[in-house]
């Protein structure tokens, strides 16, 4: 067991963190209070090459390895929880399908300026009255003249306002439910495909999450991204994983950046003749944050190490996210009690962990279902396994 | 001609990181490392000279262990393909009048016009390596640049830099030493595949035994006494009106 | 071949010893007499009469008569140093300042020597026969003490650090002194250009008033006109300096300039760590913002809540008074 990250990663987290701290930093609060996506800040990000960060060189990306991308979704939400969505989006599940089903043709009309930056992609699960629950997806595609013809609306879609083509979770067969869904290629421009309002959020303010409107939209067969109809749930597993940790990392971030903010307040506050930090019930505060954070970092990175090794790790996942999720809706809410009143203020930061750590909570399920599945499971093997 | 250049750099603390004396006296240091600000304002003005003369040659240096190959896969992957690591472990504290030893040994066989470091570095600001290898190579220094013009074909170099509150601009042929103050140019984000070319590139090393610096007494001949809390004012005293100010500042002397 | 003396190197604007200057002389003063040691000022090139000043405040001064000295070079200021320890021997310590000529020409010199050095010291005591030099590293976040174990110890000392030499009642000794002039190192000036207002120097100035955010834009007029009043120096903070209103040249804090006057006086200053870092050892620091937990009243000795841009101009006034 080694649990030091290498040389080389630890080089690329500190050009990161560098990136994050020079480029996004000083335009956090400006991206929160606006809630518009930073169009100046996407172009600087493409051109420094991190939207093609786990795509192949071939297609202008860079080949990082899983380690490497989870490093940069960690160190992106010390910036902007917004920003970071939108990027993160680009980056892994809005790409992640046309890289790895799509025709040549299709990657480069579609996967090479979206590295670029000059296209904006998305993925689409959730709907009206479906979310963790995919298998009461409602969007559907009929098999018609060779293609597909594609009907359904899908909510809550970070990007969707603004993208340029998007990945659609649709049933090819209600028979079959869970194994009748499949992957469609939208692009921007094809009839009968609209794009909604941006939605005004509480949290993970300055990424554009909106509806999109698919009616008797017409798919040409090669935008049915997988090998044939039918393997949606079994592939939107491969990526959730990947969410699932990403998410969890997000996580670990804002709790450290509200409670490193909430360290810096109680070293300077005075009260009853000495500084809160002095004081056993503050300290208890960074205390338990510092033990919980440690260990949904150590759950996050080792289900990014079971992912990269290509392990069986579908419960790891979840279980990071559920756990690092919810240690960071605690973490936030102490500091923002180490902060007092102040926390309140707009003028702090801590109101903007408050919101944006809220926001983690839905992505990549909601842990009333992801304890259903994890404790299925248990109850299935008996044990945890080991 | 084509220009060769050398730039030194260090890895230190960030300068937001958190420095403490721990319960042994020694220092407790946060866990988090960059190359010195102006080592990285050196390395961009570097560069800077570059785009304007392509061929110019440059070779980035930094004299330590493991901390120093960080500060060189730094300013690889803001452009410079050149680097070298002086030394080991062993002189990963060493004071500014080793560290400059090894670096002139190694520049005797590199032979550069320009020489470009930062002004002081961000650990222990003592802002001696530059005018240190100056000296022990016996060309001029310039410390504190704030803009630098490069005139190869006419081999010199025009500089502006603060001197005893005036702004002067000096010209100086080559071989010369620069420090850089901050404003001689501004250090760009590098892209992402020069960050994992740097990350994956192996880091040439020369020993102190190669440099023919085996004997060098890394302490500088200082001794470190301690270390001490930074010295803590008095709580502060409001005052409502000016005239109230103007009298506490001439009962105290300073007005 | 070595001598019992410790040197301080003088710096002259404007035919005056500096107060930096003033207060080497008082620190070699002061640590020669505790050994028994004899304390000499340094003056490189200037004139009889500077040297006859100095002499005033110190027992010997070691004039190097050489006009090749009265322009600045750090190569040759550095090599004539080093020449005078070829014909007086190696003395136990050199101090210089920290201003923008011996932070060129000390460093050069002792390693010219490959003698200890140790710059920015806030305070030097005897440590057995060795010198013990107080420091800031870490960007004043903690500070150091070191020993230097070389003769010489060469050190460059922070204004503020000691108190300014007083007047003997019999001036000391000018010995002139012939030593070797290394040539021109070939760095030459092309133009000398005065760039702080007043024309008074950041690094060395007793009184600075500097401006932050809350005096941005023209209502940074109101600190150059409290400057003047105090007959002291101008400063900003990062952010003017960043928003590109005030030369760098002009900042204080980590990333700029760190300063010791006996009066900082921070004007619509927040008061960020790094700026605190660049003032802290002033002796006398004032406040001014109209955010009463505004940071910079924790470093603050004396503080004033209200907007710097109207306060400022009523401090001018009162301070024109008092000087009447």
């Amino acid at each position: 067991m080694d649990f030091k990250f290498s040389e080389e990663h630890e080089f690329f987290r500190s050009a990161i963190r560098d990136a994050v701290d020079r480029l996004i930093r000083p335009k956090t609060q400006e991206i929160d209070e606006s809630n518009e996506f930073p169009k100046e800040l996407w172009k600087e990000f493409a051109q420094l090459g991190y939207l093609g960060l786990r795509h192949p060189e071939k297609y202008g990306g860079m080949d990082a390895d899983v380690m490497m991308s989870m490093i940069f979704y960690e160190e992106m939400a010390r910036g902007s929880c917004g920003f970071a969505m939108s990027v993160t989006m680009q980056i892994l599940m809005g790409t992640y399908f046309v890289e790895r089903f799509g025709s040549e043709e299709i990657k480069q009309r579609v996967l090479v300026p979206a590295i670029q930056g000059e296209k904006i992609g998305t993925i689409c699960f959730t709907e009206d009255q479906s979310g963790s629950d995919l298998g009461g997806t409602k969007t559907t595609a009929t098999a018609k003249d060779g293609g597909w013809v594609l009907n359904g609306r899908k909510q809550w879609i970070t990007n969707g306002p603004i993208c340029d083509f998007c990945t659609v979770l649709a049933q090819t067969d209600p028979s079959k439910g869970m194994d009748g869904l499949s992957f469609f290629l939208v692009e921007k421009g094809m009839d009968g495909f609209a794009t909604g309002q941006d939605l005004n959020k509480l949290g993970s303010r300055g990424s554009v999450t909106g509806e999109l409107i698919f009616d008797n939209v017409y798919l040409p067969d090669e935008n049915l991204l997988g090998e044939g109809p039918g393997n949606g749930v079994k592939l939107a597993t491969d990526i959730l994983n990947e969410v699932r940790v990403m998410t969890a990392l997000n996580a670990c971030s804002i709790a450290d950046e509200a409670m490193k903010d909430a360290r810096g307040y109680a070293l300077e506050r005075d009260a009853f003749g000495k500084k809160i930090a002095k004081y056993q019930l503050i300290r208890s505060k960074f205390a338990d944050h510092w033990t919980w954070c440690e260990a949904s970092r150590l759950m996050s990175y080792k289900a990014a190490w079971m992912i990269q090794e290509g392990m069986n790790c579908q419960f790891e996942c979840m279980m990071a996210k559920m756990f690092a999720t919810e240690m960071c809706v605690k973490s936030v809410d102490e500091a923002s009690r180490i902060y007092g009143g102040n926390s309140f203020a707009m003028e702090y930061p801590q109101q903007r962990f408050l919101r944006d750590s809220r926001f983690l909570l839905f992505g990549g399920g909601c842990h009333e279902v992801l304890r259903n599945a994890i404790g299925a499971a248990f109850i299935r093997a008996g044990k945890s396994g080991r | 001609m084509s220009l060769k250049i050398a730039v030194l750099v260090k890895q230190v603390p960030d300068h937001e990181a958190i420095v403490q004396i721990g319960a042994d006296g020694n220092l407790d240091i946060e866990d988090r490392y960059v190359c010195s600000f102006f080592d990285e304002i050196a390395v961009e003005a570097a560069l800077d000279i570059r785009k304007a003369n392509a061929d110019a040659e440059i070779l980035a240096l930094s004299v330590g262990g493991k901390r120093s190959v960080e500060s060189l896969r730094r300013a690889m992957a803001m452009g410079i393909d050149q680097v070298e690591q002086l030394g080991d472990d062993s002189m990963a504290f060493a004071s500014g009048l080793a560290v400059a030893n090894l670096i002139a040994a190694r520049l005797k066989t590199f032979n550069p016009d320009l020489i470009l470091a930062g002004k002081q570095a961000g650990d222990d600001d003592m802002g001696a390596v530059g005018p240190m290898v100056s000296g022990l190579m016996g060309i001029p220094l310039v410390n504190a640049a704030t803009s630098m013009d490069v005139d190869v074909d006419g081999g010199k170099v025009r500089i502006a830099h603060s001197m005893n509150g005036e702004t002067w601009t000096v010209e100086s042929g080559f071989p010369v030493v620069v420090t850089a103050q901050k404003g001689l140019a501004e250090p760009h984000v590098p892209v992402v595949m020069r960050v994992m070319k740097a990350m994956r590139a192996k880091i040439a090393n020369t020993s102190t035994e190669d440099l023919g610096a085996s004997e060098i007494d890394s302490t500088g001949r200082l001794k470190r006494l301690g270390y001490y809390s930074p010295p803590t004012r008095p709580p502060v005293q409001m005052v409502d009106d000016v005239n109230e100010l103007v009298g506490v500042l001439a009962q105290r002397g300073v007005v | 071949m070595a001598c019992n003396e410790i040197w301080a190197v003088a710096r002259i604007s404007d035919g005056q010893i500096t107060q930096a200057g003033l207060q080497l002389v008082g620190a070699a003063r002061e640590l020669a007499r505790e050994k028994g040691l004899d304390a000499r000022a340094v003056l490189l090139g200037c004139d009889r009469a500077t040297a006859d000043d100095l002499a005033g405040v110190i027992d010997g001064v070691l004039w190097l008569n050489d006009e090749r000295l009265n322009e600045y070079d750090a190569a040759v200021h550095a090599g004539a140093l080093f020449g005078l320890m070829e014909v007086r021997g190696k003395p136990v310590a050199i101090f210089a300042g920290t201003n923008d000529m011996d932070s060129e020409v000390v460093p050069r010199l002792a390693a010219m020597c490959g003698a200890a050095f140790a710059s920015s010291c806030v305070k030097i005591r005897w440590e057995g026969d060795d010198l013990a030099a107080r420091r800031p590293v870490y960007g004043g976040k903690v500070y150091e003490e070191l020993a230097l174990l070389s003769r010489p110890a060469v050190v460059t000392v922070r204004p503020g650090a000691f108190d300014d030499a007083q007047k003997l009642a019999a001036p000391g000794s000018v010995e002139e002194i012939s030593v070797e002039v290394p040539p021109s190192s070939g760095v030459t000036v092309a133009e000398r250009v005065s760039s702080a207002q007043g024309g008074q120097d950041l690094s060395d100035a007793r009184r600075v008033v500097a401006g932050g955010r809350g005096v941005c834009g023209e209502s940074y007029q109101t600190v150059e006109a409290l400057a003047d009043a105090l007959d002291g120096a101008i400063a900003a903070s990062r952010a003017l300096v960043d928003a590109g209103e005030r030369p760098h040249e002009q900042q204080v804090g980590k990333s700029g300039k760190t300063i010791s006057p006996e009066l900082y006086i921070a004007c619509g200053i927040s008061g960020a760590i790094h700026h605190v870092l660049g003032m802290n050892t002033s002796k006398v620091v004032v406040a001014v913002n109209s955010d009463p937990d505004a940071p910079i009243f924790a470093a603050a000795d004396l503080g004033m809540v209200g907007d710097a841009k109207e306060i400022l101009p009523a401090l001018a006034e009162a301070i024109k008074t008092l000087k009447n």
